[in-house]
């Protein structure tokens, strides 16, 4: 009579567990984002297994239009407070927004956190990465046999293929591109390969002239006669340079570029200064506060869910950019996909040697500083010590503004 | 204080009229009639101007909006700002090349299409299609032409002996290269309008004028202009504001920048990358859009006083 009693009690709490578990009250998630139609159809499915696991829970994606489109939408929803649960930025927008943000490290175990690359973990963490790229070498292979792999090499392989082609006095191809101010990340990952920074440790001194800085800045002014400079992506023309310092999240549009052609794209290591590094970039996922409690519980558990290895290997592996725990670099799907791309081997190789955006509040403006220097730099409008002087001004007076 | 004495309507007899029940009725329909466009005018026009000037005193933060009272920080900045001197100076280099530049070939063009050429429709279609041609797919067109290596334009200086020209990557070229696509594109819709106005132009005039022994450029001169003033002041009017809101024509051209070392960045250009690119900084967005505002409103000005000189309606 007893163990009946038992198995009927037993059966009744099971059915309340489930129940309980069942009759959450269903939240939808509202995800700005800007990735195309194929990168959205794998958020979706991501989604869709997310669902599967939660389903009281709905993800709403919503398109925002070109990353411009979607910063000055989430600065407008801020301003109106009228944000939606969560947006992915790129990390010079974060800081303007700090405190609209959920600080997401109370919601994270350790263990969770320490999985995340070191490279890519954003100040108190009040994003989490997402869709991450890292700067390679792209080369032409019928002009660079082999990739260089010092800054020696790199520098003469930019003079040897530095041609005037038809002989009109005009140079028709250069070694590398630089596209100073729309990515002074290229001038950036050779700053660090140099053992250089922008500012000190506690940011109250800018240290991008000392005698590191100086080095790296004078070996990519030492470039700019060899490069083809310009604000054009640097595929837009492909056989223009044999090689460039580009992310690794344009691989397609390179290979579509080289398509028909008599060139074939390969992707390299940086070539290395004084220590391999490179500068990663892309956008984050943050989470507002202004979004009801409810909204923000279901956003946090997409995120954990995002990060698990095999999700965050599974959207390396489809769309093209790069996992960003070490759980996912070792998943089986990401695993899978290095067989088949030698390009994603490298990319990959290079992510532990990966560092990001100073996390500064005028990170934004400082960059634009830096690209200016850069720039000048590379057109010859001023020497590297005018250039670098008056970088330095502008990045002095934004550590106090 | 006898001259402020025009001023004190108090002191004047109440007009006739507003003793009449009708005036006030029609006053009152006249006021409801305008309501709707006022109350549009003021949503979309009035109070973006007054928040804007509010906005030019803060330092923003989007958390607590609108942030730290500044005063006037914002103006000495701009003012302390070289590239806001230089994006003034590329705005008025615009103004002052694209505007005449434009206003004379429509001129010229608007006179051959006045004629009894052949093939004249397809003439003034050609002419127009430039204005009616999306604008971004204009530009890119452009950015291809003007391309170092294989661009249409490099190809027929290259024909008469020129060198290759850096259009969109050197800092010496970039600014010509804004301004021609602008004079382009503005052309045949100025043509147009001027082309509407000669032929509204009485003929007993050029009959008169023929009697009296007129040269062809005389008649030009001293018939057909002054008779188009009203139609070259609305276009003076309307290019110069055009040509001082540049924006389009650079973002596009040079993929989002202002070109290389910001060699093209103009007013609007500065106010957008202040306001909307990088950090944002809309106090000094705002700031910047009132001196803008101040010159636009001044040149304007300017042009209606010249305007009640120069132009004849009849």
């Amino acid at each position: 009579m007893k163990l009946r009693y038992l198995v009927v009690l037993s059966i009744l709490a099971a059915f309340a567990v489930g129940f309980m578990a069942t009759a959450q009250e269903p939240v939808t998630i509202e995800f700005w984002h800007r990735f195309g139609e194929y990168n959205t159809s794998m958020l979706e499915q991501l989604a869709t297994w997310f669902e599967a696991e939660y389903p009281w829970i709905t993800v709403n994606f919503v398109y925002q239009g070109s990353y411009s489109a979607l910063q000055q939408k989430v600065n407008g929803a801020v301003v109106a407070g009228e944000v939606p649960t969560m947006t992915i930025f790129y990390e010079d927008w974060i800081a303007p927004l700090a405190d609209a943000l959920v600080p997401l490290t109370p919601y994270f175990t350790d263990e969770e956190i320490a999985d995340i690359l070191p490279g890519m973990l954003y100040k108190d963490m009040i994003t989490i990465p997402f869709n991450k790229s890292i700067m390679v070498l792209y080369y032409i292979e019928e002009y660079v046999e082999t990739p260089p792999t010092t800054w020696e090499e790199f520098y003469a392989l930019c003079v040897e293929n530095t041609v005037d082609v038809d002989g009109d006095g005009n140079i028709d191809r250069y070694g590398t591109g630089l596209r100073p101010s729309a990515n002074p990340e290229q001038f950036l990952a050779l700053l660090e390969q140099n053992n250089g920074t922008i500012l000190n440790e506690d940011w109250t001194e800018v240290t991008l002239d000392n005698e590191a800085g100086m080095e790296a800045l004078n070996f990519y002014a030492s470039l700019a006669p060899y490069a083809w400079v310009t604000s054009s992506y640097l595929n837009s023309e492909i056989g223009r340079v044999a090689m460039a310092i580009d992310t690794s999240a344009g691989y397609s549009h390179w290979i579509d570029a080289a398509e028909g052609t008599e060139y074939t794209v390969k992707t390299a290591a940086l070539p290395v200064g004084e220590k391999m590094a490179s500068f990663i970039q892309g956008t984050n996922i943050g989470i507002f506060k202004g979004a009801p409690q409810a909204e923000i519980d279901a956003g946090v558990l997409f995120l954990k869910f995002l990060l698990r290895g095999e999700m965050t290997g599974f959207w390396a592996a489809t769309s093209g950019y790069l996992p960003v725990t070490y759980s996912g670099m070792d998943s089986a799907v990401w695993t899978y996909a290095l067989l088949s791309s030698p390009h994603s081997v490298v990319s990959s190789e290079m992510l532990p040697s990966g560092v990001s955006s100073l996390a500064h509040p005028n990170y934004g403006d400082m960059r634009a500083a830096l690209g200016t220097m850069c720039e000048e730099i590379a057109l010859g409008a001023a020497t590297v010590e005018e250039a670098v002087e008056t970088a330095v001004d502008e990045i002095e007076y934004l550590l106090d503004y | 204080m006898p001259k402020l004495e025009k001023f004190a309507f108090w002191k004047r007899p109440m007009p006739d009229e507003w003793r009449s029940r009708t005036f006030w009725k029609d006053t009152g329909w006249a006021y409801i009639y305008l309501l709707p466009a006022l109350i549009i005018l003021g949503i979309f026009t009035f109070y973006p101007f007054f928040s804007t000037f509010r906005l030019s005193l803060y330092r923003v933060s989007f958390t607590n909006f609108p942030g730290t009272y500044v005063g006037l920080d914002h103006f000495r900045y701009i003012f302390g700002d070289r590239y806001f001197w230089r994006a003034l100076w590329n705005t008025l280099i615009i103004v002052g090349t694209s505007v005449p530049i434009t206003l004379l070939l429509a001129l010229v063009v608007a006179n051959l299409l006045n004629k009894s050429l052949r093939f004249r429709t397809f003439a003034r279609t050609s002419f127009f299609l430039s204005y009616i041609t999306p604008m971004v797919a204009v530009i890119m067109v452009w950015q291809l032409m003007y391309n170092e290596s294989f661009g249409l334009i490099n190809y027929l200086i290259g024909l008469i002996g020129v060198d290759r020209i850096a259009w969109l990557n050197s800092p010496q070229y970039a600014l010509p290269a804004v301004i021609i696509l602008s004079i382009w594109r503005y052309v045949g819709y100025q043509a147009i309008i001027l082309l509407a106005g000669m032929q509204g132009i009485d003929q007993m005039y050029y009959e008169a004028a023929k009697i009296d022994g007129a040269s062809g450029f005389q008649v030009w001169r001293k018939i057909t202009v002054p008779l188009l003033t009203p139609q070259i002041f609305f276009l003076l009017i309307i290019s110069m504001i055009g040509s001082f809101k540049m924006f389009t024509e650079v973002y596009v051209l040079f993929t989002g920048t202002s070109g290389p070392l910001k060699s093209a960045e103009t007013l609007v250009y500065y106010i957008m990358r202040q306001g909307f690119f990088f950090t944002p900084h809309y106090g000094r967005a705002a700031a910047a859009s009132i001196v803008l505002f101040a010159i636009i409103f001044i040149v304007t000005l300017f042009q209606m006083q010249v305007a009640k000189k120069r132009v004849h309606y009849q």
